[in-house]
């Protein structure tokens, strides 16, 4: 869990745009803990597929609209 | 981190202190007192903060705790009853009978201190799944120096050489590996709590 996860979301921000919504009460809305939440923000958890869709789904999104694939940096 | 360990050392040095004869009272419901009064403690506490651990942190800390309550009492009364253990001697068995009471103690303590929505996700799963890799790997280590020992270390007429001993150190090794399960996950948990407070500069 020390390597960021290749895969970025906005999360963060469509949370924002939705009233501000809390950490908290996005778990509960898709029924994970909030330590789970803050990890996906923080790019330290990729999720499942199941988990992303229940994410976007929550949003009123597609999953490709709320997750992204970002290239690991090389260290070259 | 340091401090953490140091309060898990001081739980298996409280098993080791139930174990000493001059305790006026049962060590296990001496001991079980004090394990619950400890997880009520940590109960209003973690109400009253927003950052306090989820239901699996918390199940892993209150788990490695109590294990470890049970792990130093249960070396602490074999080596007293020492080498030529026999299960039905008295104080054998005081020891079985102390021993369940704190292993029913550290088993309630899950329920008293529960997280409000006991909600484990699939970051959980994942961190356990980790873990019990890992505690598998020290439980076969220690069968494999069990097997070494007792098939080559020791003589034939030795007295440590017994059924009712090997017994007593495989439960001694499960307790072990439990132990390590335990810190495996709170390893994790440390880690993404450190990992996201230096990414946001202030503690999950």
């Amino acid at each position: 869990m020390n390597q960021p996860s290749p895969i970025d979301n906005h999360m963060r921000r469509l949370r924002l745009e939705r009233g501000e919504m809390s950490q908290e009460a996005l778990a509960r809305a898709v029924g994970i803990t909030r330590q789970t939440v803050i990890a996906l923000e923080s790019l330290r958890y990729a999720p499942s597929l199941e988990l992303a869709m229940r994410i976007a789904d929550v949003f009123g999104k597609r999953v490709d609209e709320v997750f992204f694939w970002r290239a690991p940096q090389s260290d070259n | 981190m340091p401090i953490a360990a140091v309060k898990l050392l001081a739980c298996a040095l409280f098993g080791v202190v139930l174990a000493q004869s001059w305790l006026p009272i049962g060590a296990g419901f001496a001991g079980a007192a004090v394990i619950v009064a400890t997880a009520w403690r940590l109960r209003v506490r973690w109400q009253a903060d927003p950052a306090a651990p989820d239901a699996a942190e918390r199940a892993a800390l209150l788990s490695i705790a109590g294990t470890l309550v049970c792990l130093g009492y249960f070396l602490t009364m074999l080596l007293q009853i020492g080498p030529e253990l026999d299960v039905h001697t008295r104080l054998a068995r005081k020891m079985a009978n102390e021993l369940w009471i704190l292993v029913a103690a550290t088993a309630a303590v899950q329920w008293i201190a529960q997280a409000p929505q006991a909600t484990r996700d699939e970051l959980d799963a994942s961190i356990a799944a980790r873990a019990l890799s890992s505690a598998c790997w020290v439980l076969l280590a220690q069968q494999a120096a069990l097997v070494v020992w007792f098939g080559l270390g020791l003589e034939a007429g030795d007295p440590l050489r017994s059924i009712d001993m090997l017994v007593h150190l495989v439960i001694g090794s499960w307790m072990v590996a439990h132990v390590f399960h335990g810190l495996s996950c709170m390893r994790a948990y440390a880690s993404l709590r450190h990992e996201v407070s230096q990414d946001t500069g202030h503690a999950a």
